[in-house]
């Protein structure tokens, strides 16, 4: 892409961003709604493009053999019908839950070769998400371990827990997230940074093994790094960003988790922790969109089935 | 002449309808994106941030002018099906002067868009 069009672009992309917010703020009730639905709002055009291709593979389905329609459906498996966007959210998180528990280890740590190939295989066919457990050399020591709920972040100088607008239960981080503010501004926050405290995570940078000495390079790297958290026991699964350095190890958990991530994963009640999966996104467009992901990314979640 | 100019932005990936579009004129933001020079590639993804940011404003106004009980209902429909003319209707229906609504904001937003494409 030329530097013209880069420019260009940003300037618009910006007034984008500000249009987002500014909605936002004045609906709230609407945006939030939109998101239940997993709605990304900017992809309107898409989405209906996507929903386009999901009928004609379910025409295909329904109509091939001159046989009764419903039995041919029915009969397809879920997994395919995962993969063909016609899958309901409840199978996607029940085959999600089947397939992953059988291929992770008993204990936490890290997961030996073969499994992290099916593993990665699976979730890519599952929810269209490039997905590995060691993106461009770098890995995290533990992909399997036990997630905390952390508390809201500041995200730009000035933030109070009034203006976070869910599970305000966890209150609000006296110090800064590993990596700062995600904001310049209140003014000049954009949705994807009031999306990136909403959905983060906690990873323990600080044990690295490299991290003494490549400490800003690895830094850099892992600032924002998009990350799946799966849980295991219930198939529901979240795209997040690394957005703080932590747990101490003392605490016997490996990594932590936004109050919004927690809740997307069902560990929000009770104890407030669980054993989740957490791998690297491979998204270097940033087509992957943030929140909590129960169908196909590639072919779309059908309106009914 | 500005049929010829229009007509050198062939989108490699269409840009789906949305019902609004009816109400909307996009040529003078195509013939500015066209004085660019830029590769096709990039007029298509320059003219899709455009169209997002427009969508995204009338929403709001469409939000701002629709009674709040309707919300949902409208949402639903939108999220189904974008681009159906019944979502016109029943906008129609609910609020009054919503086509001039939709098309004065979108002459502004696209006066803000080109004065942000005209910036240096």
């Amino acid at each position: 892409m030329s530097k013209k069009f880069r420019n260009l672009h940003q300037r618009i992309e910006k007034l984008k961003q500000e249009s987002l917010v500014g909605l936002r703020e004045k609906h709230k009730d609407a945006t939030d709604y939109l998101q239940e639905k997993k709605f990304f709002l900017p992809k309107l055009r898409e989405h209906s493009g996507r929903l386009l291709a999901g009928a004609t593979l379910a025409g295909t389905l329904l109509l091939g053999g001159g046989r009764s329609a419903e039995p041919r459906l029915l009969q397809t498996s879920a997994e395919e019908r995962v993969k063909l966007g016609l899958a309901t959210s409840e199978e996607v998180k029940k085959i999600i839950s089947e397939k992953i528990s059988q291929l992770l280890p008993g204990a936490i740590g890290k997961i030996s070769g073969g499994d992290r190939d099916k593993i990665c295989q699976f979730l890519q066919e599952i929810l269209g998400i490039d997905v590995c457990f060691n993106l461009e050399g770098n890995e995290l020591n533990f992909s399997f371990g036990w997630m905390g709920y952390e508390q809201h972040l500041q995200r730009f100088p000035g933030d109070t827990l009034a203006g976070h607008d869910e599970e305000q239960v966890a209150g609000i981080a006296p110090g800064l997230g590993g990596w700062g503010y995600f904001a310049k501004s209140r003014q000049e926050m954009t949705q994807e940074e009031y999306l990136m405290e909403k959905y983060y995570v906690a990873v323990q940078t600080m044990y690295l093994p490299e991290w003494q000495i490549r400490t800003k390079e690895l830094s850099k790297w892992y600032k924002h790094r998009k990350v799946i958290v799966v849980n295991p026991e219930n198939g529901t699964a979240c795209v997040a960003v690394v957005g703080d350095a932590g747990p101490a190890a003392w605490t016997g958990k490996q990594f932590g988790g936004s109050p919004e991530v927690m809740k997307r994963l069902d560990l929000h009640l009770g104890s407030r922790k669980g054993k989740v999966l957490l791998l690297f996104v491979n998204d270097p467009d940033g087509k992957v969109p943030l929140g909590p992901i129960d169908f196909n990314l590639k072919t779309g979640q059908p309106e009914s089935v | 002449m500005f049929g010829l100019q229009i007509s050198r932005i062939r989108l490699k990936t269409p840009i789906k309808k949305v019902f609004w579009d009816k109400l909307i004129e996009m040529d003078d933001i195509q013939i500015q994106i066209d004085q660019y020079g830029l590769a096709q590639k990039e007029k298509t993804e320059l003219l899709k941030v455009v169209y997002q940011t427009i969508d995204i404003r009338i929403l709001d106004v469409i939000l701002s002018s629709l009674p709040k009980e309707k919300h949902q209902s409208f949402l639903d429909k939108l999220t189904k099906t974008p681009q159906h003319h019944k979502l016109l209707k029943f906008l129609k229906e609910n609020v009054e002067d919503i086509e001039d609504k939709i098309k004065d904001l979108t002459k502004e937003v696209k006066k803000e868009i080109i004065e942000k494409l005209q910036e240096h």
